[in-house]
């Protein structure tokens, strides 16, 4: 079984990713799960006093993580929404932060298709590295988006 | 494009009500009436939806939002697929959101004119214009340009 590794060009692989679907506002976003350092309780956050554009942070292995939460269109929410039940915290190298969801599931996807982001539509904002198209477990086709933490760290650090 | 003495067969494509536009009659491949759509995070208001069609990720373009600067517009739920080749000269597919279902029409030179100031902005993804039996300026987009980068900039 092969981590979601991202491609540059639009393939079909019989290849199995092991991926996290993190869901919130609508919408789900396709993450390898080799990027998920865990998963913790809502409870665990800490409001946030400052000005900043995280909504709080949480405390992992003793270091303080900001915690994001994004909307449909991926702008920055202040105050908790009433939907947001789960704190996934994403590492990759020397990255680490946390998103709230409302569902993080995981999944095995064994036909997946990448696709880069159209050019018309790519502005260099976009938090994904990849459109997807994969099947589902009732074998129908679905889209999806891709990213990973990296490109996420990106896109927050841009908000700054 | 086939001409014959009434002129070369296009689709006029109504993308806002107040405005038409026209490609070639084999660039329109589909109608799609109530895509499912999917939208792209932090994408352009003009083009920030995709759409499943035949197993293909389809960039789904509001020309009415990119005319307006405006997200919100008055679309039917219509999509039109058109079918344009890249630089790579690949073929590939794009969305146009309509107001009303497209009309086949005859275009001939005696047609043909200017776009006017207040049409500026379809310059940058025109091959030309002509002026329709209501006298509309109608302009003739090219499809590839439409889904390049040309916006973007």
């Amino acid at each position: 079984m092969t981590d979601l590794k991202f491609k540059n060009k639009s393939q079909r692989d019989d290849v199995r990713y092991h991926v996290s679907m993190l869901s919130f506002a609508g919408i789900k976003l396709i993450v390898p799960q080799s990027e998920i350092l865990s998963i913790e309780s809502i409870y665990e956050l800490e409001s946030n006093e400052d000005n900043e554009n995280h909504i709080g942070v949480i405390y992992k292995q003793g270091i303080k993580l900001p915690v994001f939460c994004f909307s449909k269109s991926m702008e920055v929410y202040k105050t908790l929404p009433e939907d947001r039940f789960q704190c996934v915290v994403l590492q990759h190298e020397n990255i680490m932060f946390s998103l709230l969801c409302y569902e993080i599931t995981n999944a095995v996807i064994s036909e997946i298709e990448f696709h880069n982001l159209p050019i018309c539509m790519n502005n260099n904002k976009i938090p994904l590295t990849h459109l997807c198209l994969y099947k589902d477990v009732d074998n129908m086709h679905k889209l999806g988006m891709v990213t990973n933490t990296a490109r996420l760290n990106e896109y927050i650090n841009k908000l700054k | 494009m086939k001409t014959d003495n009434n002129g070369v067969a296009a689709w006029l494509l109504q993308v806002d009500r107040l405005v038409n536009v026209a490609i070639g009659q084999f660039e329109l491949i589909h109608i799609i009436d109530e895509p499912d759509y999917m939208s792209i995070p932090q994408a352009p208001d003009y083009c920030k939806d995709v759409v499943l069609w035949n197993n293909n990720i389809v960039p789904v373009m509001s020309l009415a939002s990119w005319l307006t600067s405006c997200l919100q517009v008055d679309n039917t739920g219509v999509v039109a697929i058109v079918v344009y080749q890249d630089d790579q000269g690949k073929h590939k597919f794009g969305g146009i959101k309509l107001s009303s279902p497209p009309i086949q029409a005859k275009v001939n030179n005696s047609q043909q004119c200017q776009l006017t100031d207040d049409l500026d902005k379809w310059r940058k993804v025109s091959l030309s214009s002509f002026k329709s039996k209501t006298g509309d300026i109608v302009p003739i987009i090219d499809v590839s340009k439409l889904f390049s980068q040309v916006l973007l900039s």
